[in-house]
């Protein structure tokens, strides 16, 4: 509705009850539902006023520039993945950045759970043990969870490790972006 | 308050008591004052400039944000990081970190970096003469609070490169920097 207007009374005016009703009502039409941009001053919504988990990637506008003096962070989440075994589908892990700290063997990630499209991912190994992402690995059961290295061959790091991948919905795969280590 | 609905509807002959109206008006006087909820408010009526600049933290954030494959997403350049006398990239406070021009570093020799709180995501591209020699990034350097493990050795570019250009990531857990990927130019 935006904003609303009421009818102005002058002195020695006597208003009808409809008309104080229409006064009334017109006010309590635009409180119930109907408050907009308008209504509302610039700076009007604070932290507080925000539900929270309520600001998805639409909200966003099309270009998020952040400035210079801005920096972005990912928390670092762990996960459980003890390794040692010929393979394993890497799982229960979160967030954009997994500290792989369990590791205590040599480990091959066949395949990586949670993939959508365009999520990015930063995995840490700081243990001494080899981690390889398996190419378009067949034991992984899922194919939607298969990796591609991009080399059409296993990636292996020499002990500690960083890595980056990103999820392709056009491949339904893992893409690795980077090994390091 | 949400919804709120006027106490005393007038008919016709009747001559409003004073309560009456005060009742009338206080209710919608209490929800302006206050009570404005969502069920006061048309669908997206916050637009941009109703939102105070520096409000939006993650915790208001979805669990899982997804941006479309029409939005960009930058981070502005910044030229304050150095190479202090201490051997530690320092000045970083943001995303994207780029040696000005003039750069002279104080060392050919990183040993760590400021600002590692968690997750903190961090591009950086250092240049410099360099003295011709070559440049080292060290890994887990002793006697430094925030070193940066390079997942191997020492990270030592050719032997005249003027730039060091790389990704990093803080580990809260190791309360070190840890390096995803470096590379270095003769330019």
């Amino acid at each position: 509705m935006s904003l609303i207007t009421r009818t102005t009374i002058n002195t020695g005016d006597i208003l009808t009850a409809t008309q104080w009703n229409t006064q009334f009502d017109t006010a309590y039409t635009e409180v119930n539902g109907l408050l907009n941009s308008a209504n509302l001053a610039d700076g009007a919504v604070i932290t507080a006023k925000i539900a929270d988990a309520n600001i998805t990637g639409a909200k966003f506008g099309a270009q998020i520039d952040w400035a210079n003096t801005q920096s972005v962070a990912f928390q670092e989440a762990t996960c459980g993945l003890t390794g040692g075994t010929a393979t394993s589908a890497l799982a229960n892990f979160s967030g954009v950045f997994t500290r792989l700290g369990n590791i205590a063997a040599a480990t091959v990630i066949a395949g990586i759970g949670g993939g959508r499209n365009g999520r990015f991912l930063i995995l840490y190994n700081p243990n001494a043990f080899n981690l390889t992402f398996a190419n378009e690995s067949a034991t992984e059961t899922t194919a939607t969870n298969r990796i591609i290295t991009c080399t059409g061959a296993d990636a292996t790091s020499t002990g500690a490790c960083s890595a980056m991948l990103i999820y392709s919905n056009t491949d339904t795969r893992w893409i690795l972006l980077n090994l390091w280590g | 308050m949400g919804v709120i609905v006027k106490p005393n509807i007038f008919t016709t002959g009747q001559l409003p008591s004073g309560p009456q109206w005060d009742t009338n008006f206080q209710t919608l006087y209490d929800c302006i004052n206050g009570n404005i909820s969502a069920s006061n408010l048309l669908s997206a009526s916050c637009t941009t400039s109703k939102f105070v600049d520096g409000i939006i933290t993650a915790g208001k954030l979805t669990t899982d944000i997804d941006f479309s494959n029409t939005q960009e997403f930058c981070f502005q350049e910044a030229s304050s990081v150095e190479i202090n006398t201490g051997h530690t990239i320092a000045n970083a406070g943001q995303s994207w970190n780029r040696a000005d021009a003039s750069y002279v570093p104080h060392s050919n020799a990183t040993r760590g970096a400021t600002n590692n709180r968690n997750g903190y995501l961090l591009f950086f591209r250092l240049i410099g003469t360099w003295g011709g020699s070559d440049i080292v990034m060290a890994n887990n350097s002793a006697g430094f609070d925030t070193p940066i493990l390079t997942m191997a050795g020492d990270f030592t570019t050719t032997v005249g490169a003027t730039t060091m250009s790389g990704i990093m990531i803080a580990s809260n857990v190791d309360g070190k920097w840890v390096l995803l990927s470096a590379r270095n130019d003769i330019s």
